[in-house]
């Protein structure tokens, strides 16, 4: 029962697919926030809107096909309707497919919650002829049901009218009738009673819970989490649920589904005329074509190449020009008037930390929205889903799914949005593996560093050979690091895959243009003050102690750069590329710059004059392996939300760079390249 | 289910009894239970993950291991994924083609119903119908010949 408050609650609640996100797109449009769920890595948005000045805030829970808390997600949802139970539940339906959608709006109306219930993609059921009874539903499950189309916001009104009577005329809502097997019942009743006598604070009714904590162990554990009182009931659930499924001779996570679908089955042949086929049919032949057996692969590659060259020829321009004009600005405000009489070291602070920093995080942004841009269209057109059915084999032979290539393969252009866009990947398990796996990759900053090498220490027609064994050892390494992460289970256990694919659809820009948004502004807020504060760390070490020259052998930099030679020396790497590394740690394509500074005037003729192209490789190589940048440690961390994912991924660059460095130099003085 | 009947084309119903062979959890809880029909669409072109249609939910796709777990029952073939029959036998149970395809079956005595006793794969299929008929098609006609197991 909602009773007349200020603030007004409503969550999101359906299974994937249904177009639930369009839907909270079109009511919330850019008045959106995005945060993490308490503790894990799975994303939170939460947006506000207005019916008649009632303001309300909406919360898009992850789409889960149950409550059950098996799965990271469903225990999201459960957590959240336990902890902070909403005004108002909506639960989003598939018009075409009301069977699968039924399962969880019928397990949700169990806890006895205001419920809308609300049938998307009317447009497409009527298309395929399907005619759905909407009072029959409503009747049967005895809360209001809302035809809509989310693309094109037809029935929103009447959707918001439905929130607004129930705000201002609340009513009790009855549970739908649910047949179940009678010793099942009889169990659920039995430790309801017993939950009624331990007097619990929570506003859900004893036999919702009972039915919660019977279903399964997962469920009892969890809830008895959210509810410690529920300990002393504990173990009488696990007898009473064992002694359950003894007399139906299944599990009842099983018994409860089945029931739920049993009811959804007869919902459906109630509500529904007319016969929809499983597939699309516009659906099929495209897919005859993009996921053919011979032209399918040869496709996704020339998808992934476009996708690739769209987001990296269009945005590390723009990127260059933002960091160019950052130099510039750099550049004008050593000379400008109004620092003019400050000390030279707090000029340099302000100009080579502060605005360095900031101009590393803004020249992030033209980038981030190209490639969220890029990936929500491949996302929202459904190919996604057919990408990572293509791929799986190969990636799952590293222990992950077929959409995780793609954020390696984006890798190679940018680490950071690749890293971000890890976000899309189905388990936390994924998404860890992906994220320390992409700072192998070779992006383009990195290229920069190698091509500036290369020219000095090899023949123009070595030169290409070497960037091309770079890139071919940057993809091993990946592999390598993935299987060593697969064996000894580094995540977990991975999750089983069993993805749906939806038919093909076609983005809407909306939708794309909000993600992009809410992309860059997530980036913002979570990664520019940890960017910021490692470039000003650089400039600290590079500047201090007060009076030496940047980077000079004098400098901290320097004076560290000597003191780890030791560790470098077995590597053929000298002082003053330490230094660069330092640098490098801000972001590699100021490390051919920070050489200008190290070395004086023209570092290519320095070098060629005291390294040997085999140093100058194996310098190379630890650059490709090592830290890529503060902006991906930044990102790391924001995505992964802890400090040791963060941690251990800056620990196994670096110790990987310093491995493979030292067995190439060695192996390669032992040939007699030295 | 067995590796070696993980057809592209061929149907199959769920089936659990009480067994080892669990329908995994998420499926059930996506409302593929007992009794769910299902037909493999396609396997990936490096093999290891299939994507299959269930009436219930849709296109799925899941990876062979998860589909080898699976207690199932095949319902129908196209008689071209067979290489003989000797065992047990089919019926047809559906033509794929048009109009001039059933005409054409129709005059070799292939009708929907027909019981197909024996078969052998040898330049094209030859069929050994009721009363010791012998019929013989051509494997592209082959793929348009669904069948059905006939219990005994």
């Amino acid at each position: 029962m909602i009773t007349k408050k200020k603030n007004i609650t409503i969550a999101l609640a359906s299974i994937p697919n249904t177009g639930k996100t369009t839907l909270f797109n079109q009511l919330t449009g850019s008045h959106q926030s995005v945060g993490n769920w308490a503790g894990v890595s799975v994303e939170k948005k939460v947006g506000t809107f207005k019916i008649d000045e009632i303001p309300i805030s909406l919360i898009d829970l992850p789409g889960t096909y149950s409550i059950s808390a098996t799965s990271l997600e469903e225990q999201i949802v459960s957590g959240y309707l336990f902890n902070s139970p909403p005004d108002i539940v909506i639960s989003v339906l598939d018009a075409r497919n009301l069977y699968r959608s039924l399962g969880l709006t019928l397990q949700l109306a169990q806890s006895g919650l205001p419920i809308i219930a609300v049938v998307n993609m009317m447009d497409e059921a009527r298309r395929e002829g399907l005619i759905l009874d909407m009072n029959r539903l409503s009747e049967h499950l005895k809360m209001p049901v809302i035809p809509i189309v989310a693309r094109t916001g037809e029935g929103l009104n009447e959707l918001k009218q439905t929130i607004k009577d129930l705000i201002n005329e609340p009513q009790k809502f009855s549970r739908p009738n649910l047949s179940w097997p009678p010793v099942m019942e009889s169990a659920i009743m039995e430790l309801a009673r017993k939950i009624e006598k331990i007097d619990i604070p929570s506003q859900f009714d004893d036999v919702f819970i009972a039915r919660r904590m019977i279903e399964s162990k997962d469920s009892a554990d969890h809830i008895t989490k959210i509810i410690p009182k529920l300990l002393d009931v504990k173990d009488e659930s696990e007898t009473l649920r064992k002694k359950t499924e003894k007399t139906l001779k299944t599990d009842l996570p099983t018994a409860c589904a089945r029931c739920r679908f049993n009811a959804a089955r007869g919902l459906v042949a109630e509500a529904a005329s007319g016969q929809v086929e499983a597939s699309d049919k516009t659906t099929e032949r495209i897919d005859n074509i993009l996921m053919n057996k011979f032209i399918g692969l040869p496709l996704f590659f020339v998808i992934m190449f476009l996708m690739f060259q769209g987001i990296y020829s269009l945005g590390l321009p723009i990127q260059d020009f933002l960091s160019n004009l950052f130099v510039q600005l750099s550049d004008y405000l050593r000379t400008a008037p109004v620092f003019a009489g400050l000390p030279t070291l707090f000029k340099s602070f302000i100009i080579d930390g502060i605005i360095q920093g900031v101009g590393i995080v803004i020249s992030f942004f033209p980038l981030i929205v190209i490639f969220f841009v890029f990936m929500s269209i491949i996302e929202d057109s459904g190919y996604m889903t057919r990408a990572a059915f293509l791929m799986d084999r190969l990636m799952h032979s590293i222990g992950l799914d077929g959409k995780a290539f793609i954020n390696i393969l984006l890798g190679y252009g940018c680490n950071v949005p690749a890293i971000m866009g890890t976000r899309i990947l189905s388990s936390r398990h994924n998404r860890i593996i992906t994220m320390l796996l992409i700072p192998f990759t070779l992006c383009s900053a990195r290229m920069q560093v190698f091509v500036f090498f290369v020219a000095i220490l090899f023949s123009p027609t070595q030169a290409p050979l070497v960037l091309l064994s770079l890139y071919l050892f940057s993809f091993v390494v990946v592999i390598i690091v993935g299987l060593f992460m697969k064996i000894f289970k580094f995540a977990g256990k991975p999750e089983p895959f069993i993805i749906e694919m939806p038919p093909y659809r076609r983005p809407m820009v909306k939708t794309v243009a909000i993600r992009a948004w809410q992309e860059m502004k997530g980036f913002l807020n979570r990664a520019s003050t940890l960017i910021v504060l490692g470039v000003v760390l650089v400039w600290i070490l590079t500047n201090l102690p007060v009076g030496v020259a940047v980077g000079s052998a004098d400098s901290w930099a320097g004076i560290i750069g000597h003191t780890l030679l030791p560790i470098f020396k077995p590597l053929g790497i000298v002082w003053q590329e330490i230094v660069a590394l330092l640098f490098g740690f801000v972001a590699k394509e100021i490390v051919v710059g920070s050489l200008a500074v190290i070395y004086g005037a023209n570092p290519a003729a320095h070098i060629s004059a005291t390294i040997t192209p085999l140093q100058g490789l194996s310098f190379m190589i630890f650059t490709l392996l090592y830290t890529p940048c503060i902006a991906t440690i930044a990102t790391i961390r924001a995505e992964s939300r802890s400090w040791k994912i963060m941690l251990f991924s800056i620990v196994l660059g670096v110790s990987l760079a310093w491995i493979f460095s030292f067995t190439f130099y060695h192996t390669g003085m032992l040939l007699g390249f030295g | 289910m067995k590796k070696s009947e993980i057809i592209v084309d061929a149907e199959y119903i769920i089936r659990n009894r009480n067994g080892e062979n669990k329908i995994p959890q998420r499926l059930i809880q996506m409302g593929v239970l007992s009794g769910s029909r299902f037909r493999i669409v396609r396997i990936a072109p490096m093999g290891g993950t299939v994507e299959v249609v269930i009436d219930e939910t849709g296109n799925i796709a899941l990876r062979m291991e998860e589909l080898l777990h699976l207690d199932c029952e095949l319902v129908a073939i196209p008689l071209s994924k067979i290489n003989d029959i000797k065992n047990r036998p089919f019926r047809i149970k559906e033509f794929k083609g048009g109009f001039l395809f059933k005409q054409k079956m129709d005059n070799r005595g292939l009708a929907i119903g027909s019981t197909i006793f024996e078969a052998e794969k040898n330049q094209g299929f030859h069929l050994k119908l009721d009363e010791d008929k012998i019929v013989t098609v051509g494997r592209g006609e082959a793929s348009k010949i669904i069948l059905k197991p006939v219990n005994k």
